[in-house]
């Protein structure tokens, strides 16, 4: 077996000298004989954009759902603020999950028998938004993201992108700090692709809102503001942009 | 032989996959072996009708005597005549039989006929018969011969005797009703024994609704069970496109997972439907238990019934596949249904139409010719128009609903439904159905519900038997003298039989109707008006009206009736009954009590409608029920991976619940009170148009209201069911393999 060479990344420390907004240290995960994940470091500070890039089954969505408290690591903690996640039960993981993060992912994320604007209403109802309020928030974020004129049609009746913007103004309408998206322009052409980055970036910027996501396109990682590479469950290579 | 290989290769493997083909293969199954019950019960109900409706004897070759004591049997026809007797409550169809001792006459069940002095009886009246004390019952019949085969019995229920006698004893015939058969009261002259299938057209109707309304449900449950798992199987379809199978292959594929997924099921429909006729035949439907000989279908329909299946389900999955045009890019966008339209409520308002048009008619002038037929085909217009208006009201509600809902479950679930209101109203529709059947069948029962006449003085007591006799010719001045002295003669010597506490002979007038002495009225608990030496009677002896006794001008002069109170033990009644049957009197009809004419008008056709209707809603809950946890669990599987996306961004799976609910009680609830009015106004209509008003319905009992609590639990119960899966389907997991 080659020998990897591996790296522990640590987000570049902001100027301000701030802690980490969320915080992984010595994750390890296993799915029968498998190793998902073999000893991860990773801090994300609030506002950064970090792209994830490997090669298919490296590792990558495994880390990114371990992060978000979807799955619970065998060994390592993930902190996030003040609150250690991997602590949480269930209920409070998804209680923290509404509260503070987002979503993005490459398929199957829109109710299809709600419109535009109702999809992006739900995580607001959930939140406890009352309904009208709520409305008007998601109204204004597909507005934001230039899909006004869509907010009354069906999933079934939006091109891909528009999907996909869509799903973005679901994850940012409820203000989350940490939006954890996985390929999200995995099933669009690069045009739409492009559109759907501008978008997330631009937006998650506003909201000064982190952003972790996962993606094997390079054009995409460049709109991060640093590229963690995974191989076999380690984190390989990592760097800052812009 | 490819086609195959690659069909187990694509729809079969994978544990869910198998999951699926199971589920499909048991809903078929039970929706076979219902069927061919079905098939089996409205067979059986057709062949039993014939074997119940011999002893009517107008059926057969026969003719009716006008003067039987001046005929005499040869060996090519035999004279007959059929009595209904009485026993503790029950019916006993007696068939008295002259004839020659080379007569070539088959009586059905027996053969020759019995030789005079005997008797043969079907097994359930022997055993009554040796249950009992001789003089109760045994000692009316004779010795006994042999006993009746199934071929001249309706049932392992039923009793019947067919006795050997003389020209001279010939019983005096009467006339009744027995079940569905009408004993037509004359001596025959019977060449050849036949009954006929259905003799009143009123059971073949009810029969038919009947079977419909367990059908129904039953193709509701088929039509969902096909369509378990069509979000997972469109995605293999379409990977299978991406590979470069046509479209045709595709359906080929869908059509081949169909037939043989279908045929499994069929087949094991056959062997569920075999094991259980024994079951099947304990219900009593009609005229009591089925013989299981009765139930059992001949291969020729089961063949039918297979081959059918198996076909309509390859057909209509190779169907649905080339209509949902799967592409290469996945299972294609969500599909939602075409808007309602508004005409779906025009078969229903068609139904209540028919049924109003028909029930009007008969009302107003009596009986008309295809009634029957015509309220039967209202009812289905009814039962169809209602599934159909299901989703069109379903839609209407669920708009109004989307717009008001202000919590997450509410948002997605009326969403859904009204972008499908089909599919959603589909999932509760079989208990749409059965709600409406249990108001119908409910509504129909409570023609049982009149009340009884309560025992005062005007009224005779419940175990006073009341025996009607044929009077002499009224010209012939010795025959009338006679004819006064063997009545009361007959009358002592009954008075005499033990538990007999007393008897009245009562005697026609041509001005008053009948006189009793007022001595024997008080001794049987009439009114004696103190000095009056006669009393007039007149009014019902039976039913709800009262007897009116009033003091009579002058004594009867023909005796026609004889009372015999007794102390109330059911022996020394059927001792009396036994007495007065083996006596000289020249009966006219059955011997009776109250208690008596109150069991056998519990028996009459609103009793075999309570039966039916009882089985029906029985069967049709429950499948629907099952229905609707299959329904419920394909949405959710359906939505899997979005609803587990959601549940990932920290939706509790309480909402995922909520949702499922929401789901089935809109439906439910939008058609709910629709179905419960339609139901007895069906039952009204039906009741009220078959009996040209005679009988109406009345109040629900509170077992109407238990039923419909039942199958709102059952419901809840089926709904509950889907939770775990709820749970289960949702998981991380779903976002990612889904």
């Amino acid at each position: 077996m080659n020998k990897v060479e591996t790296i522990s990344m640590s987000a570049r420390a902001p100027e301000n000298g701030s802690a980490p907004l969320l915080s992984a240290r010595g994750l390890r995960l296993a799915f029968g004989l498998t190793e998902a994940l073999r000893g991860i470091d990773l801090d994300c500070h609030a506002g950064e954009i970090i792209a994830v890039t490997g090669p298919s089954g490296s590792g990558k969505s495994t880390l990114l759902h371990v992060l978000a408290g979807v799955l619970v690591p065998d060994e390592g903690t993930v902190d996030y603020d003040t609150v250690r996640l991997t602590d949480l039960d269930e209920a409070g993981r998804s209680r923290l999950r509404l509260d503070k993060f987002g979503f993005v992912f490459q398929y199957g994320q829109l109710l299809p028998d709600l419109n535009a604007v109702d999809n992006v209403t739900i995580p607001l109802l959930l939140a406890g938004v009352k309904r009208r309020e709520a409305r008007r928030r998601a109204d204004a974020w597909l507005d934001r993201l230039g899909l006004g004129e869509c907010s009354r049609k069906l999933p079934g009746q939006l091109s891909g992108g528009q999907a996909q913007r869509v799903a973005i103004a679901r994850a940012l309408a409820t203000k989350p700090t940490l939006l954890f998206t996985d390929e999200p322009t995995g099933s669009l052409d690069s045009l739409a692709a492009e559109t759907v980055m501008l978008a997330l970036t631009e937006a998650a910027r506003d909201a000064n809102t982190a952003v972790i996501l996962t993606t094997h396109d390079p054009r995409t990682a460049a709109y991060a503001d640093r590229e963690v590479v995974v191989r076999d469950g380690q984190i390989t290579i990592g760097g800052a942009y812009g | 032989m490819r086609l195959f290989t690659l069909t187990r290769l694509v729809t079969a493997e994978g544990r869910r996959a198998s999951g699926r083909l199971i589920g499909m293969a048991g809903g078929i199954a039970v929706g076979v072996a219902l069927l061919l019950l079905l098939l089996g019960g409205y067979d059986g109900v057709t062949s039993r009708s014939e074997r119940l409706s011999w002893p009517s004897l107008s059926h057969g070759e026969s003719t009716e005597l006008r003067d039987p004591a001046a005929a005499a049997p040869t060996d090519e026809s035999v004279l007959a005549a059929t009595n209904l007797e009485h026993f503790d409550g029950q019916e006993i169809i007696r068939v008295d039989i002259v004839a020659t001792p080379d007569s070539t006459v088959v009586v059905p069940g027996v053969g020759r006929p019995p030789a005079a002095g005997t008797y043969h009886a079907s097994p359930a009246l022997i055993a009554l018969i040796e249950a009992n004390p001789t003089d109760t019952l045994g000692s009316r019949y004779g010795t006994r011969a042999g006993v009746i085969d199934t071929a001249g019995l309706a049932g392992p229920d039923s009793l019947v005797v067919v006795t050997g006698t003389t020209t001279e004893n010939l019983r005096g015939p009467s006339v009744g009703m027995v079940g569905s058969v009408f004993l037509s009261g004359n001596v025959w002259s019977v060449t050849e024994f036949r009954g006929v299938s259905y003799p009143n057209s009123n059971y073949r109707a009810l029969t038919i609704i009947g079977a419909i309304a367990i059908l129904l449900p039953v193709l509701i449950l088929v039509g969902i069970v096909t369509r378990l798992g069509a979000a997972t199987r469109a995605e293999r379809f379409a990977a299978l496109r991406l590979i470069g199978a046509t479209p045709r292959r595709v359906a080929a594929i869908a059509a081949t997972e169909a037939g043989v997924t279908s045929l499994v099921g069929a087949l094991t429909g056959v062997a569920l439907a075999w094991l259980l006729i024994p079951v099947a035949a304990l219900v009593e439907m009609e005229d009591g238990r089925f013989f299981r000989a009765d139930l059992t279908v001949p291969p020729s329909t089961v063949l039918i019934v297979v081959a059918g299946v198996v076909a309509g389900c390859t057909a209509v999955a190779g169907w649905r596949t080339s209509r949902a045009r799967i592409g290469p890019l996945g299972g294609s966008r969500e599909r939602t249904e075409r808007r309602p339209s508004a005409l779906g409520v025009v078969p229903l308002i068609a139904g209540v139409v028919v049924l109003l048009g028909a029930t009007t008619a008969a009302l107003r002038h009596g009986p008309l010719p295809r009634t029957d037929q015509v309220l039967i085909a209202g009812f289905l217009l009814l039962l169809v128009g209602l599934i159909a208006a299901g989703p069109v009201l379903t839609y209407w509600i669920s708009r109004v609903a989307a717009r008001r809902a202000h919590r997450t479950a509410g948002v997605i679930a009326m969403n859904r439904i009204q972008q499908h209101p089909r599919a959603t109203f589909r999932a509760v529709s079989g208990l749409v159905a059965a709600v409406f059947l249990v108001s119908f069948f409910s509504a129909g029962i409570t023609t049982l519900a009149e009340e009884p006449p309560t025992e005062d003085s005007e009224y005779l007591s419940s175990s006073t038997l009341v025996a009607w006799f044929s009077p002499p010719p009224p010209d012939d001045a010795n025959a009338v003298a006679s004819n006064i002295t063997a009545v009361a003669a007959a009358a002592a010597r009954i008075a005499r039989t033990d538990g007999v506490t007393a008897t009245a002979i009562g005697s026609s007038h041509p001005e008053t109707g009948a006189v009793f002495t007022a001595a024997d009225a008080a001794r049987v608990g009439l009114s004696n008006h103190d000095s009056a030496s006669h009393i007039q009677v007149t009014g019902s002896a039976f039913g709800d009206g009262s007897l009116v006794t009033r003091p009579a001008t002058a004594p009867g002069t023909t005796p026609r009736t004889l009372l015999v109170a007794t102390d109330g033990t059911t022996h020394s009644v059927e001792r009396a009954r036994t007495a007065i049957l083996g006596s000289e009197l020249r009966l006219q009809s059955p011997t009776m009590t109250q208690a008596d004419h109150e069991s056998a008008r519990s028996r009459t056709w609103a009793d075999r409608y309570a039966n039916l209707g009882h089985l029906a809603v029985l069967v049709a809950t429950l499948i629907s029920a099952v229905s609707l946890a299959v329904s419920s669990i394909a949405a959710i599987l359906d939505r899997k991976r979005v609803l587990g996306l959601l549940r990932l961004m920290g939706m509790p799976v309480s909402t995922v619940r909520r949702v499922i609910v929401a789901e089935a009680a809109l439906p439910l609830a939008t058609v709910f009170a629709l179905c419960v009015g339609l139901g007895i106004l069906t039952a009204w209509f039906i009741v009220a148009g078959l009996t040209e008003g005679r009988r109406t319905i009345n109040w629900l009992p509170p077992s109407y209201y238990l039923i419909l609590a039942t199958s709102l639990v059952l419901a809840a119960t089926a709904v509950l069911a889907t939770f775990r899966t709820a749970r289960t389907s949702t998981t991380i997991e779903a976002t990612r393999i889904g």
